[in-house]
């Protein structure tokens, strides 16, 4: 295997294509399919509403739209359900494409197992030559053959390496160039780690190899899930690094950005370019709101989608969301969830980003859910859209108040100038309740109250660049500069291992970071002091200004805890200025410092592609050559490549790397001339046997001319000599133009390499001048540590007196609520001296790292770490002591306090209670009485209703015989017993009002048993008995429904749950069985009975199951129903299709797809590639 | 317009002339509270399903199911009324003479019909 592994080397075909084309088709169908019936919908409602009702062709006309209605909402449920599944089918299709995405990255690793495999052979044969070399047997018959198998495997693994984009293995000294570069990182151990650089000795091979895998992963899931590789997939990596360095994001994070952009807009995906330049506008927004880049992708996109804008508006939909977050109430999470309620219809409507997102601002400040004020914002675009669709009393009401139907639906016109002309709604609620629906009236009220500031809003969150103006103003922190070091680090080392073909160039960038290691250890451990030291900084500089003042106070504070708290929070006010000052110097400086650890990297790398560069122009130049000096060549680089596998493997045994550089150099040269003298050597031996050759052909000339001529034609051997002589001259032209090639070559080289040694000079000369510029900022950096050395006790000191100072103050607030109710907290008290030993911990554990850092040996160091544990421990006892102690003293003070009231308590209690519980016998007694009345009324009442009722039959009777006047007969008898029912609810409700009386006033009476204070007891019960009887008065009862409720408090559910709804019919509440409860009810509202709401709320069960498509032919014969179902029938045979193929297995073999044609179940197989 | 078919024969147009007739009852005395309602729940309930067809909306699912039982309880068929000769029986009762069924006028019948209700109210 000697390829990249892409998907398309695992399957071989798509087995998602079609269940794509599927989905998309079906969806497509419904979607036309829906719009026939919407279609089909508003003209039947245009009939309906055209119809005057009054003729029996109106009639018709009504029950014809009845029954069609009835159709069409059928036909629309199923068309919902039928996008449902489509939708169901669309999320699994995805699970099963991440499924494979899965299986096909286990294909890898079981790929990657069988390369590890033949790594770890190549390195077994390597060892063993190396044992052979060793022991001086390099030239054996076993040790020919061991190189004779290392050869081609290591050619081969390199081959395999190249084309999946690593260069591990190229870098031939790589590891042992890290090895070298061990001690000097070891420097920096235990000091980084506190900057969050991982610069430790062995952290930072291990944090760099971490780094590369993260970003290996990431990158393997954004190939998988993006289906990019090659050139693409390459590009894409190196913007990562780049955002990375640039905005101090992981690379790995901005990666899986790409790949989050990618799912959320898959056009992207064809477009690599598109979906970086999202997902850097998406990192713009996550530093100007905050927000993590994840969370600003899911934002962003979230947005377009919503608005179903194209990626190119990402810029502006940034600006936006920006802006918002910056100027307004609500932040970007809730902006985007309201959108997803109403982007869709915004974009209908030509409502702007920057207008919705004004609005949702507005309605944010009153509305603490966002989908609720995205649904309100919907529902009032849906108004605005279509005023004609409204009510007939709402369309009444509009006209009534002059209202311009057409300037509502203008869609040329802004959302806020449509909004105003609503106004004239907002002198009458009932109108805006009308137009705009209870649920929807009150977003609708704060959006027409504030028509002008949506205006102006608007155009404040429509202001463009403001994103990049903001990420830089929040950027522009330690942290980040800090972030942005880290990554400039992290970036490095992916692209040192980014390196294609970079065999000696990776080396040289480790050699030149080797060679500048100084400088930058320096540099950095320098910057990591001064982050230590940063927060002293801003202490001390504050000290510095409220030295004097403080002093001035000190002795007021001791003495008065108002002064105290006064001291303290002057001395706040006063640092926050100050602190400003102290973090733009140190911010100043570190970006000073990343930019010049930056340049030295660049020039590492720039010293790597020079490298680069060179290699390629010894492969040109090789390629034209002969076969002579081809032969040449190879030896010369055999030779070469022991003695760079000698040179290594004397390193490795600790040889002093200059000087084998040096005889590395110096032999290379002899070998290249050993090259030529062989080129030489053999035109030398063919010049011999030429003149030889000649010299015996002219031997045998002589003799013949000697024995003239008689010996006839030249002899066989005479012949022979003339052809070797033709062959020779051949052989030394061959050889002299072989020479001239070599030598060529070997200029050619020279050139190359001198050229390379001027880059390398200037190179040096640039990187000595930013040496000059780092020491520059190194001695501004050591005056500045001077400085903080100098104030950083007082800083100790102004920081324990604060905190000291939160202590006192938490007691004194205690101590105040102690004598105003006898209670008290401990918790904030616990806090601030647990903040107080926080510092005072922070201070002896810096103490002891600077005595660590200036120990000169090991005792010193022992010595501190006791002085250390034993201030800790003692700090740990007063912690403990100090709590006790101001425990006891709250406590002291609340037993003072409750001896002082315990008597007067006592006293006041036992008075209230007998008051009360005269009240009590008193009002039970007045309520027996009642209620006993109330009952013989009752009964006296029912003996009427009785006495009435047999009157009636009897008057019915003799009406029956004719014998007297209708008049006299059934209404009127009617009436008599509807009043005497009538009287019988009063006179029921009337008892059991006083009934309630009595029962609160038994709660009142028993909550003062409890201990509580009248008022609390009061308080508990109801305001006031007054305010009882009017609550109780106004009470209304709704077991027997109602169509026009009066509004207010009322009883419900008596019989059973009864559903209420506004006086449009909308359901508000659907009541409960577990018996009567009060309730709210606002005028008008509607409460259905128990039995009906039972039989209503069966209805609904019952309409689920009509939800499903009757699969009867229509017999009817309406016009209507001509696309309904076999239409419905093939959309949902696609569905169900699309849904069968979805079902895919992996195993070891491939994939597998099931599914049904026809009835019968068929499988794919989607073979892997061996 | 009056209209009468002596020999009760079916013939071409009678439909049409009853329709007619039919209407000019309508635009005299209505339909009648009970049917009126029935009616205009009738167009409610139309108007909100074809909304919900129009929107989509689910929740709309809920008011069409209250008016569908709504529709279904005041459906006058489903009520107990009275035959036009129990009416005639009351009627004449109350007149206190016979009333034929087969001359009495449908305005008579109506406006007595009308008288009576309001006299017994």
């Amino acid at each position: 295997m000697s390829e990249a592994i892409n998907k398309s080397d695992l399957i071989k075909g798509d087995p998602f294509g079609e269940i794509k084309i599927d989905i998309a088709g079906a969806s497509a169908e419904l979607d036309r399919f829906d719009a026939n019936i919407k279609e089909v919908a508003k003209s039947l409602s245009k009939e309906l509403s055209a119809a005057s009702k009054k003729t029996l062709q109106d009639l018709e006309k009504v029950n014809k739209a009845e029954i069609e209605s009835e159709k069409l909402m059928k036909q629309k449920i199923a068309t919902q359900q039928a996008q449902t599944k489509l939708l169901i089918e669309e999320e699994k299709l995805k699970q099963a494409s991440l499924r494979t995405a899965k299986a096909e990255n286990a294909t890898k690793e079981k790929t990657l197992s069988l390369y590890q495999q033949e790594s770890r052979k190549l390195n077994d044969l390597r060892n063993a030559y190396k044992n052979l070399a060793v022991q001086n047997k390099g030239n054996t018959k076993e040790a020919k053959a061991l190189l004779a198998q290392i050869t081609p495997l290591d050619a081969k693994l390199k081959a395999i390496d190249q084309t999946v984009g690593q260069s591990q293995r190229n870098v031939g000294n790589y590891g042992n160039a890290l090895g070298s570069l061990k001690v000097k990182f070891s420097q920096l151990i235990g000091v980084a780690s506190q900057f969050g650089l991982a610069l430790g000795g062995v952290q930072i091979l291990r944090d760099g190899m971490q780094t590369v895998k993260e970003f290996e992963t990431q990158v393997a899931d954004l190939s998988a899930v993006t289906g990019l590789s090659g050139k693409a997939l390459d590009d894409l990596k190196a913007k990562a690094i780049d955002f990375s360095k640039k905005y101090g994001e992981s690379a790995a994070s901005i990666a899986e950005g790409f790949k989050l952009a990618g799912s959320a807009r898959p056009e992207l995906l064809k477009d690599g370019a598109a979906m970086a330049d999202l997902t850097e506008k998406a990192i713009l927004l996550s530093k100007a709101s905050g927000d993590d880049v994840p969370t600003s992708i899911a934002n962003l996109t979230g947005t377009l989608n919503a608005f179903e804008e194209p990626a190119s508006k990402a810029a502006k939909m940034t600006d936006v969301l920006a802006n918002a977050a910056q100027l307004g109430a609500k932040e970007i999470p809730y902006l985007t969830e309201a959108f997803t309620k109403f982007g869709a219809i915004a974009k209908s409507q030509n409502i702007s980003v920057a207008e919705s997102a004004a609005a949702v601002e507005l309605l944010g400040q009153k509305m603490p859910d966002a989908a609720s004020a995205g649904t309100g914002l919907r529902n009032v675009m849906l108004k605005l859209m279509a005023p004609d669709a409204l009510g007939k009393d709402a369309i009444e009401r509009l006209k009534a108040l002059g209202i311009n139907f057409e300037q509502l639906s203008d869609k040329t016109i802004p959302f806020s100038d449509r909004l105003a002309a609503l106004k004239p709604l907002l002198k009458d609620n009932g109108a805006l309740v009308k137009v705009f629906g209870s649920e929807n009236a009150v977003a609708a009220q704060i959006l027409l109250s504030q028509t002008d500031e949506l205006k102006k809003f608007t155009g404040e969150l429509d202001k463009n660049g403001t994103t990049l103006e903001q990420a830089n103003i929040k950027s522009n922190t330690l942290a980040e500069a800090g972030k942005r070091l880290k990554e400039t680090w992290n970036g490095y080392v992916l692209e040192l291992v980014n390196g294609q073909g970079a065999a000696q160039g990776a080396a040289a960038t480790l050699d030149f970071l080797a060679q500048n290691f100084d400088t930058i250890v320096t540099v950095v451990s320098k910057l990591i002091k001064l982050w230590i030291t940063y927060k002293a900084v801003t202490q001390a500089l504050k000290l510095k200004e409220q030295y004097s003042q403080w002093v001035a106070n000190k002795k007021a504070i001791a003495e008065s805890g108002e002064a105290l708290k006064d001291g303290a929070s002057g001395a706040k006010a006063f640092g926050t200025a100050l602190k400003s000052i102290g973090i733009s110097i140190a911010i100043d400086l570190a970006l000073e410092l990343a930019m010049a650890f930056y340049d030295v990297a660049s020039g590492a790398r720039a010293a790597r592609i020079q490298m680069e560069m060179l290699q390629k122009a010894n492969e040109k130049a090789e390629k034209n050559v002969s076969a002579v000096t081809q032969r040449t060549k190879d030896w010369v680089d055999e030779q070469k490549r022991l003695l760079d596998l000698e040179i290594r493997e004397r390193k490795a045994k600790g040889e002093n790397d200059k000087k084998l550089d040096a005889e590395q150099l110096k032999r290379g040269k002899e070998i290249e001339k050993q090259g030529l003298n062989r080129i030489k050597y053999a035109q030398k031996i063919r010049k011999e046997e030429y003149t030889n050759t000649i010299a015996e052909i002219e031997r045998y000339k002589q003799a013949r001319e000697k024995l003239g001529g008689t010996l006839g034609n030249q002899s066989k051997r005479e012949l022979q000599l003339i052809e070797n002589a033709t062959r020779l001259t051949k052989e030394i032209i061959d050889l002299n133009t072989a020479e001239k090639e070599y030598t060529d070559l070997l200029d050619e080289s020279n050139v190359a390499i001198i050229e390379n040694s001027e880059l390398h000079f200037k190179q040096t000369k640039a990187i000595k001048e930013k040496k000059k510029e780092m020491k520059s900022a190194n001695d501004e950096i050591e005056r500045m540590i001077q400085l903080l050395e100098t104030t950083q006790s007082l800083a100790d000191e102004i920081g324990l007196y604060e905190a000291e100072a939160n202590v006192q103050s938490a007691i004194a607030a205690q101590m105040d609520s102690i004598n105003q109710s006898g209670q008290y907290s401990i918790d904030l008290i616990k806090q601030r001296i647990e903040e107080e030993y926080n510092l005072q911990k922070a201070i002896i554990e810096r103490q002891f790292l600077e005595a660590v850092d200036a120990a000169t040996n090991e005792q010193e160091v022992i010595n501190a770490q006791k002085r250390r544990d034993f201030e800790l421990g003692k700090l740990e006892e007063a912690k403990a002591n100090k709590t006790k102690e101001v425990l006891k003293d709250l406590e002291t003070a609340q037993e003072d306090y409750a001896d002082k009231n315990k008597e007067v308590t006592e006293t006041e209690k036992k008075t209230m209670e007998d008051r009360y519980n005269t009240i009590k016998a008193f009002q039970e007694a007045i309520t027996q009485i009642l209620t006993d009345q109330i009952d013989k009324r009752i009964e006296l009442m029912k003996k009427e209703e009785d006495a009435a009722r047999n009157r009636q039959d009897y008057l019915e009777q003799l009406a029956a015989n004719g014998n007297i006047t209708a008049k006299e007969s059934i209404a009127e008898q009617i009436q008599i017993q509807r009043e005497a029912q009538a009287e019988q609810a009063r006179l029921e409700r009337m008892k059991q009002n006083i009934e309630l009386i009595n029962s609160a006033l038994g709660t009142f009476n028993s909550q003062l048993n409890q201990g509580k204070s009248p008022a609390e007891a009061l308080a508990t019960t109801m305001a006031s008995t007054q305010v009882l009887v009017g609550f109780l008065k106004n009470l209304n009862f709704f077991a027997k429904g109602t169509d026009n409720a009066p509004g207010g408090l009322a009883v419900v559910d008596e019989q059973g749950a009864e559903i209420i709804t506004d006086k449009h019919g909308r359901i508000k509440d659907i009541g409960t069985n577990k018996g009567a409860r009060f309730t709210m009810l606002d005028k008008g509202d509607k409460v259905i009975t128990a039995p009906k709401t039972a039989a209503i709320l069966n209805g609904f069960g019952d309409m689920s199951n009509a939800q499903l498509m009757s699969r009867k032919t229509d017999t009817a014969g309406t016009s209507y129903d001509l696309m309904a179902i076999e239409r419905l029938e093939r959309i949902e045979k696609a569905v169900k299709a699309s849904a069968s193929k979805t079902d895919i297995h992996w195993d070891e073999f491939g994939v597998f797809q099931h599914r049904y044609q026809n009835g019968n179940k068929v499988t794919n197989r989607f073979r892997l590639k061996s | 317009m009056h209209y009468v078919n002596k020999d009760a024969k079916p013939r071409k147009g009678d439909a049409s002339k009853w329709v007619e007739l039919y209407n000019q009852y309508l635009a005299r005395f209505g339909f009648g509270e009970d049917l009126e309602r029935y009616i205009e729940t009738k167009v409610h309930l139309t108007q909100l399903r074809l909304a919900f067809v129009e929107t989509g909306d689910a929740m709309l699912l809920n008011q069409i199911a209250i008016e569908e039982i709504n529709l279904k309880e005041q459906d006058p068929s489903n009520h107990e009324g009275m035959t036009i000769d129990q009416c005639l029986y009351h009627l004449r009762k109350q007149m206190g003479q016979w009333i034929d069924k087969k001359r009495i006028t449908i305005v008579d019948f109506k406006i007595s019909l009308t008288e009576y209700v309001r006299s017994n109210k």
